[in-house]
């Protein structure tokens, strides 16, 4: 599992692009960040919910309830508009952080 | 479900802020434990062992329960602030609401009174009447408690009661909840013996007035339905006092009940006696 400091912080950022790619609920956000990670990204699965819930209140995802293939019913999180273009910000700001920290670790 | 998915919740959902935010997070929650035990019971676990690791995958919930509660810190907030915002209007807004002089005053059109009353009736003791209104005052009674009662007389000739408020072991006494009533007894020098009127659900008489020497007793017949459904019959004999007063007859409690009938009597029985 990443060490929660790696991965704080950009939680948001990660769950952000798995709901960009479909709808999704809870613990197939988890399941998916997971297998996409190779088990490099493991949330505690509660957690993940406060992160869910801050993208919501911040407009970046709507939730709606609907069956799962299983029929069950579940609260499914979209990507919003401005979510798309929050995450493409995102995006970038990642791209240039891990470029100029990539700079600095070769001279180690 | 599993007594420690209920604790689980139940400590994950603690204090947030709204009803529907916590059964929000709960169901969502719920519903995340269920899929995790699927997917322990498709491993060959029991249902409880797998819901045991569900909860242990899904963290600690005080902690969860905490972040919950920072993220939706905003809403505890604007929560918080209505919920004072409220308290200060019971507490200080009462008191403060406009008397009669600002409301009603000795040339408003009678129009005004009505339809205030009107209203009144249809918004069961919701609405005042002031002071000083056109309508003509009566009577008045204050009782031991200090809570007022008045008999106001519209011109037209409809008799209203109106009750003082008392809230917060405060009475109000400018602020009146008024309903119309029917007299039972009284004469054109306005001269109530009696007068009756009832609310949804539980009836309520009340007596106001001169007392009349030929009727020394109320006679108040009362049908009681028992939680079981049985109802029962009763009469009760209360005593009329000497001087003017208000009697307040109401039933209520555990047991549904409601007077049937109430009349003057001049028996000379005690002044309660309960016939089963």
């Amino acid at each position: 599992m990443a060490k929660k400091d790696t991965m704080r912080g950009n939680t948001g950022l990660l769950v952000l692009a798995l709901i960009a790619k479909e709808d999704m609920y809870g613990y197939q956000i988890i399941k998916e960040l997971k297998a996409r990670s190779k088990n490099v990204f493991e949330l505690q699965e509660g957690s993940l919910y406060p992160v869910l819930h801050t993208l919501e209140e911040s407009g970046l995802v709507t939730s709606y309830i609907a069956d799962t293939e299983s029929a069950r019913k579940r609260r499914y999180y979209k990507i919003t508009d401005k979510g798309i273009r929050e995450l493409e910000q995102m995006k970038q700001e990642f791209d240039t952080f891990t470029v100029a920290a990539r700079r600095v670790l070769s001279f180690a | 479900m599993n007594i420690e998915v209920e604790k689980y919740l139940n400590n994950a959902c603690i204090w947030l802020p709204t009803r529907k935010l916590k059964a929000r997070t709960r169901r969502e929650l719920s519903e995340h434990i269920e899929d995790i035990s699927d997917e322990y019971t498709n491993m060959g676990f029991t249902r409880s062992e797998a819901e045991l690791f569900a909860l242990n995958d899904m963290g600690n919930p005080n902690r969860l329960n905490a972040e919950l509660r920072r993220t939706h810190r905003k809403l505890l907030w604007l929560v918080r602030i209505r919920n004072l915002a409220i308290a200060v209007i019971v507490i200080f807004g009462l008191p403060m609401l406009p008397n009669e002089t600002e409301k009603f005053t000795d040339g408003a059109p009678l129009e005004e009174i009505e339809a205030k009353i009107a209203e009144a009736d249809y918004s069961f003791w919701s609405n005042p009447v002031f002071d000083k209104a056109p309508a003509e005052l009566l009577y008045e009674y204050v009782n031991e408690d200090g809570k007022v009662y008045r008999v106001y007389r519209s011109s037209v000739g409809n008799i209203y009661l109106a009750e003082s408020v008392k809230a917060f072991g405060i009475n109000f006494k400018n602020r009146f909840y008024c309903n119309t009533f029917q007299p039972m007894e009284s004469d054109d020098n306005g001269n109530f013996t009696f007068i009756r009127s009832s609310e949804q659900g539980v009836s309520i008489y009340i007596g106001i007035g001169v007392p009349n020497n030929s009727k020394k007793y109320i006679r108040a017949e009362i049908i009681t339905l028992k939680p079981s459904g049985e109802e029962r019959d009763g009469v009760e004999y209360i005593a009329l006092p000497d001087k003017p007063c208000v009697l307040e007859l109401s039933r209520g409690g555990n047991e549904y009940s409601y007077f049937k009938s109430i009349d003057f009597c001049d028996e000379n029985k005690v002044i309660t006696e309960s016939i089963k």
